[in-house]
């Protein structure tokens, strides 16, 4: 129930409109990309998926993830604007469902772009490379990771969203932290594991222990942010 | 019986005391008038009430249920008005009940009852951010209202209505005892308009409870420590002034 209150919250909002556009933006990237210089491409060694998501996933990963930054800003947003947090706050609901039913509407979302996304990129294979039911597998594979990937991202800004009144701060935050991955993204090491890194890592590229440690960091930086969370809002209660 | 009862509440910010050793008693089914002047503590306490604000010393009972553990049961049957209204702008006046009424697990004729009962029917299908002052104020009162709670907090609730506004509230609150077996917590900072609404009152002044009881035993006691007692709103000032000159002295 939480969840579909959360849907409807957000109508008039900008919020789906924003995701559609954004999600198609990120799917339009792989193909303008290809579509413009497809000798750049087609002549090289690589398997297609391995190509395709080297070549354009820095660029789509980024766009979404700018795309979640935004979303979790709007999200708690409207709960700030006209106050509505406190009337929220006097109704008999955890603080913490209000936030994992964002969290939720956010997973939707983002799920619904990489598909946008893999469809892109799906398609792009098969116009430019004759791409084989394998690379079709790999595509969908690649977006499931991407999908864990970005999990921790997104628990991270719903998290910061929800302690900053002021939507520019925390809108802020996440457009810095988001540039500060274009700086890191060449070090390798344990930076490469921060929330803002991880939906950069590209699936085809890593072996299957490098995926297997990525996914378990994931889910580990997921549930620590959501317990984060749970224990700010207990604080909260605590200390106003 | 008293449906609420506060002990030795306290509230303290870093240097500063909201509330002070409180001791209320609110009666089933009364209008309680909290009256004070701005800055006395009305508002921290009802926020005390709702779990927004934790209390630093003290307790309260609120239909046998105490705080911290029954929050949610007290927050069940609590209708509250906390300062200014809170609404979602993007959403109509009627989805912003339906939110709240989904949340309280009401029937859907509440949403339209709860319009009804605060004159805002035709203009549900408004954008809440594009309604005027006195209707935001309106639909704070009917997300109060919303399936018709036994206990009311309202904070200042005819701020920014027009006269006639004021009247329609005002007479809505004092019918609600009788209509809904309901009981308000009314704060102003007008006697006058507590004068018209409430059975008993409260007068706080510094956090500190200057007197309660009904409006018959204000006179008294005003009669007795020697305010002037013709008119409430003196009593009120004089009542006030007195204390302010007090805690000036002891400073």
């Amino acid at each position: 129930m939480t969840s579909a209150l959360e849907w409807n919250k957000l109508k008039r909002t900008g919020f789906f409109p924003a995701f559609l556009a954004g999600g198609l933006l990120a799917a339009a990237a792989p193909v303008v990309n290809i579509g413009a210089r497809p000798e750049s491409f087609v002549n090289k060694q690589d398997s297609p998926a391995v190509i395709l998501m080297g070549a354009n996933w820095q660029l789509m990963s980024m766009l979404l993830s700018f795309l979640l930054i935004i979303g979790a800003c709007i999200m708690y947003h409207t709960e700030f604007a006209d106050n509505a947090m406190q009337r929220m706050d006097t109704l008999p609901k955890r603080p913490e469902s209000l936030f994992f039913g964002k969290c939720s509407v956010l997973l939707v979302l983002t799920a619904g772009a990489l598909v946008l996304g893999g469809a892109a990129l799906w398609f792009c294979g098969w116009k430019w490379f004759s791409a084989d039911r394998i690379f079709t597998t790999e595509i969908w594979k690649s977006m499931g990771f991407s999908f864990a990937m970005f999990l921790p991202l997104l628990l991270c800004m719903t998290a910061v969203s929800s302690i900053c009144k002021n939507m520019w701060i925390s809108l802020g935050i996440g457009t810095i932290c988001l540039f500060m991955t274009s700086i890191l993204q060449n070090g390798g090491g344990i930076l490469s594991y921060l929330p803002f890194m991880m939906p950069m890592k590209v699936y085809p590229n890593l072996n299957g222990a490098q995926a297997v440690r990525c996914l378990i960091i994931s889910c580990g930086e997921t549930a620590g942010f959501g317990l984060l969370e749970i224990i700010y809002f207990k604080i909260r209660r605590n200390f106003t | 019986m008293n449906i609420i009862e506060t002990y030795h509440l306290t509230k303290e910010y870093a240097d500063f005391t909201a509330v002070a050793d409180l001791n209320m008693h609110i009666r089933k089914g009364s209008v309680y008038g909290f009256l004070g002047p701005n800055g006395a503590g009305k508002s921290t306490t009802m926020k005390m009430f709702l779990g927004l604000t934790k209390p630093t010393k003290g307790r309260f009972t609120i239909n046998s249920n105490t705080f911290p553990r029954d929050r949610m049961k007290i927050l069940r049957e609590v209708g509250s008005f906390i300062e200014a209204p809170a609404f979602y702008g993007n959403l109509t006046g009627e989805e912003n009940l339906e939110i709240i009424r989904k949340i309280l697990g009401l029937p859907k004729s509440s949403v339209s009852d709860a319009l009804e009962l605060v004159g805002l029917t035709q203009y549900r299908k408004r954008l809440a951010r594009k309604y005027s002052l006195g209707m935001k104020q309106r639909l704070g009162l009917a997300s109060a209202l919303i399936g018709r709670p036994p206990i009311l907090f309202l904070d200042e609730p005819t701020n920014g209505l027009d006269p006639v506004g004021i009247h329609e509230i005002r007479t809505l609150i004092r019918s609600l005892p009788k209509k809904y077996d309901c009981t308000v917590l009314v704060s102003s900072h007008l006697l006058p308009e507590v004068e018209l609404m409430a059975d008993d009152i409260g007068i706080l002044n510094h956090g500190r409870l200057l007197f309660e009881g009904n409006l018959q035993e204000l006179r008294q006691m005003a009669d007795f420590e020697g305010y002037p007692s013709d008119n409430l709103e003196d009593t009120f000032l004089a009542m006030v002034e007195e204390d302010n000159r007090k805690r000036g002295a002891g400073k």
